[in-house]
């Protein structure tokens, strides 16, 4: 469905390190895939490079192919007709991603009017029936709301309804889950659950989350992908050593690691591996030479303990 | 219901005090600003009177009609204590009895208005006029930024803005009129016309004090619109309007548009409280006989009724301005801040 | 600090700019008695010459120096705009200071003044007030600072509200630091940037004023500014006369002085902004 291909993000040219750098990915149809990583690994920027969202300064290398399209070689105009339309973006409910002058209905009716020559009442009518499949209750007093007057969780859904709108099969959510209580995550993650048949990628830096939306686990660190299993398989046996510090410093496993998890500063810049200086396991390889991405029957990690 | 229900008739209800709130500040304001003015002319050092009709007409009065005197004296309540007095001046300002320009010989509300009028003629269009440039221009420098429009008229703004007006109108007066002959010299009208010749007549006077105006007014609105749309441009939500496939210029219409203009009416209306006392210099310069000419000409005299009057005039000129502003906000906006 | 600077102006073009408009204004300034031919106030003969050798701008109605006005004139406008500019800003960030630290009653009375003070038309208060106080440049001064403090005071206050809810100030307060040496120690040194900033904006908003309220004819008569050249050039007929070196020049160093300080207070908007985000 969604095929990410050696994607690579520089912001400046002059410099050697890039917000993401050569990250693969491929989404099988109807399959929801979660993407770990800390603030300022480049999960986030992936997203957006991979809709062509990002400012005329970033360069984007690679291709990201939909249904054989490549995204990444249209033109804006094109651009236009397929986002909303076949593949979506839905922003952080917490930040200001909904437009503070326009009422609901008509942001989530939006899409249905641009791409399928909706009336405006006829998609505000739809928007009704869009967020009641995400259960928010009083649809028809929320559509002709403003987005002020929506809490952070009941935004994050009107958002979700506003990717589906147009009928996209192609979500992607970027951290659903910021700045929400732990209570308004599971809802969160139930509106997520509905989503029979669409593909989703979700950037989060939430674990738990990611293990409750996501059947495949992708894990970037420092603008690389470490990373990426079946859900059960990743869970059950991490193979990097950093999937293994995070999942060991989560308070339901028993707090078992602490080793500080926002990539030093200069860790962009070292030639090996970019988790060398905190890695237990490394050896003098880590530190020279950088580690390819591995592929452990089916369990892709980007570590040199896996090399043969 | 897990999250508060923070409905549309509590908005309602929450947008009616804050207006209501704004009223009161504003009435406590222009209840200030008139006992300011009251305790210029009376706490300021010596006789009160002569503060209050000007050292010449003072002493000229003194020496010609001493009883006339006597009689301002008591109209002001002099002779009484200062509360007495101050309790005097409210019911003077109430009564609109602004007192009497000796220098003049005309009630001082007479003369103040009917010199408004002359300002307004010329205000009025300038407003309107350079708030409409500043915002087709600001608009389309801040959605194609770094392009042409915007490369030159951000530094032609940035200098023009430091210009003071009277340099302005001094260098348009010596170019177009002395120069070029293309407009009169000074005044508003020339004698002896009537009817349609005479509107003519003065529109051709107005040219070239308004386009002083209308140039100094659109250069700060373009530089405010500018950055406003800039600055809605970066937000997310237009980030999300472009994710939707929402078309270009529809992502404009729609959602940056709105978001700009918002403040970009407060500013307005603001400027609309300067509408007043913001064409002093160009009057002058332009001998444009309106409200900045007498305020200035009064000076020079010392004819202080005639100052204050202008003073609360402006003044309250900016508190209505300013509380148009705010509920305008209110009732565009629907999010609710309280400042 | 400097090094800053010192980055900001190989950088900056217009920040360079900027800096070089004021230096040559500032060293006009300071340097008048060496630059000016002439005494300014001293009567040459011939009046209304046109340039030239001898007077390089001429002489005006009763036979001054025009150049030499012009440079004296630069001490004027810019010790009562520097000094007018300083006094503002001492008044408006104190007040600032201290309504925004002591929050409660002092903040609610503040609030109410400064909305007031915001909406009183400064230049007819001005004017007014130069008109009362009639002591020539101290009135003007006075003038200025009771109509422009509001605007300091505000971002002050917004600025210091801020910093007095962080964790490490907070601390200090709770262990009993006195609240001067918290002021002093804490917020002066943090709201010191937005302080510099808004006198180097206030500088200009005088030099504003005072032009307006000279060219009207209400700044002292014995000490010449530029805007008080410009007055007389209007009301004596140099303007309709078209002498373009009476009244060109005046325009032209106002104008200069302006550009610079707003291309340097860009910088300081921009750096204050790079704080902020």
């Amino acid at each position: 469905m969604l095929d990410i291909q050696n994607v690579s993000v520089k912001f400046s040219s002059a410099s050697e390190v890039g917000a993401v750098e050569d990250v693969s990915l491929t989404l099988q149809k109807g399959t929801k895939t979660a993407l770990i990583g800390e603030t300022g690994s480049g999960k986030s920027v992936l997203l957006l490079a991979v809709m062509k969202l990002l400012p005329a300064t970033a360069e984007i290398s690679g291709s990201v192919l939909l249904e054989g399209t490549d995204l990444l070689s249209l033109s804006e105009e094109e651009l236009e007709t397929i986002r909303g339309d076949r593949i979506s973006y839905i922003p952080q409910g917490g930040g200001n991603g909904l437009n503070p002058l326009m009422r609901i209905g008509m942001q989530i009716g939006e899409p249905l009017i641009d791409h399928r020559g909706y009336s405006k009442k006829k998609a505000i009518a739809q928007s009704v029936e869009l967020l009641r499949r995400f259960r928010l209750g009083k649809e028809e007093t929320w559509v002709r709301a403003y987005p002020h007057m929506l809490s952070g969780g009941m935004r994050q859904r009107a958002m979700i309804a506003m990717g589906i709108a147009a009928g996209s099969r192609v979500i992607l959510a970027d951290e659903p889950t910021k700045g929400l209580d732990q209570d308004r995550i599971q809802g969160v993650a139930e509106c997520f659950q509905y989503l029979q048949g669409e593909t989703l990628l979700c950037v989060t830096h939430d674990v738990n989350f990611a293990a409750s939306v996501g059947e495949y686990i992708s894990v970037m660190y420092a603008a690389q992908q470490l990373e990426y299993a079946k859900k059960e398989a990743f869970f059950e046996h991490p193979l990097h050593p950093y999937s293994r510090a995070i999942l060991d410093a989560m308070p339901e496993r028993g707090l078992k690691s602490n080793i500080g998890f926002a990539p030093p500063h200069d860790a962009y810049s070292v030639k090996g591996c970019r988790f060398s200086d905190r890695c237990p396991y490394k050896n003098k390889l880590c530190d020279e030479k950088k580690p390819p991405f591995i592929d452990v029957k089916g369990h892709k990690v980007r570590c040199w303990q896996y090399a043969d | 219901m897990l999250f508060p229900f923070r409905g549309f008739e509590r908005d309602l209800s929450m947008k009616r005090k804050i207006i209501l709130n704004r009223l009161l500040i504003s009435l406590g304001t222009i209840f200030l600003i008139v006992t300011i003015s009251f305790i210029l002319v009376n706490l300021m050092p010596g006789d009160p009177l002569v503060n209050i009709m000007g050292d010449d007409q003072y002493y000229r009065v003194k020496y010609s009609d001493p009883e006339l005197l006597e009689e301002i004296a008591k109209k002001y309540g002099l002779d009484g204590s200062l509360g007495e007095r101050y309790v005097k001046y409210l019911g003077n300002i109430l009564r609109l009895d602004f007192g009497f320009s000796f220098t003049r010989n005309r009630s001082v509300l007479d003369i103040v208005l009917y010199r408004l009028r002359w300002t307004l003629v010329l205000a009025v269009p300038a407003t309107i006029l350079s708030a409409l440039f500043g915002a087709l221009l600001g608009i389309r420098a801040g959605w194609y930024q770094n392009g042409l429009l915007d490369r030159i008229m951000t530094p032609l703004t940035l200098v023009l803005n430091t210009i003071p007006t009277n340099c302005t109108a001094i260098l348009f007066l010596t170019l177009f009129s002395y120069k070029l002959r293309l407009f009169p010299i000074s005044g508003m009208a020339s004698g002896g016309l009537t009817g349609g010749a005479y509107i003519r007549d003065v529109m051709w006077h107005m040219c070239l004090p308004l386009s002083v105006m209308v140039l100094s007014r659109t250069c700060s609105n373009f530089i405010h619109m500018k950055s406003y749309v800039i600055q809605v441009k970066g937000e997310e939500y237009i980030l999300t309007a472009v994710a939707k496939g929402v078309p270009k210029t529809k992502v404009l219409f729609r959602h940056v548009l709105k978001n700009a203009l918002l403040p970009y009416v407060t500013i307005l209306c603001m400027q609309f409280g300067h509408i007043v006392s913001g064409s002093v210099m160009i009057e002058v310069v332009f001998s444009w006989v309106g409200m900045g000419n007498v305020m200035n000409t009064a000076i020079s005299a010392s004819d202080f009724p005639i100052m204050q009057m202008c003073f609360l005039l402006t003044a309250v000129c900016m508190v209505v301005s300013s509380i148009l502003a705010d509920v305008l906000y209110v009732l565009l906006d629907p999010r609710i801040k309280e400042v | 600090m400097i090094k800053n600077i010192w980055k900001e102006f190989r950088k900056n073009r217009a920040f360079r700019l900027g800096v070089i408009l004021l230096l040559f204004f500032i060293s006009m300034a300071v340097l008048a008695p060496v630059i000016a031919p002439y005494d300014p106030e001293a009567l040459l003969g011939m009046p209304n010459q046109r340039p030239s050798a001898a007077h390089w701008l001429g002489t005006n109605d009763i036979g001054q120096d025009i150049f030499s006005e012009l440079v004296y004139g630069s001490r004027i406008s810019l010790k009562v705009g520097i000094v007018a500019a300083l006094a503002v800003t001492t008044l408006g960030s104190t007040i600032g200071m201290v309504a925004g630290y002591y929050k409660g009653v002092v903040d609610k009375v503040f609030t109410v003044l400064t909305n007031v003070a915001m909406t009183i038309p400064s230049l007819p208060l001005t004017i007014l007030l130069v008109g009362f106080l009639k002591t020539g440049m101290l009135g003007m001064v006075v003038a200025i600072c009771i109509t422009a403090w509001a605007g300091t005071a505000r971002v002050v206050r917004a600025k210091v509200l801020q910093i007095r809810e962080l964790p490490y100030i907070q601390i200090e307060k709770l262990m009993g630091v006195s609240d001067f040496k918290v002021l002093f120690k804490h917020i002066v040194p943090n709201i010191a940037d937005i302080v510099m900033t808004r006198c180097a904006l206030s500088v200009g908003g005088a030099m504003m004023t005072e032009t307006s309220l000279s060219f009207l004819g209400l700044g002292s008569f014995t000490q010449k500014s530029w805007g008080n050249i410009l007055h007389f050039a209007f009301y004596r007929n140099g303007v309709i006369n078209n002498m373009w070196w009476w009244y060109l020049p005046p325009i032209l160093c106002i104008s200069g002085c302006m550009l610079g300080f707003v291309l340097v207070t860009h910088y300081g908007r921009s750096r204050s902004q790079l704080i902020k985000g």
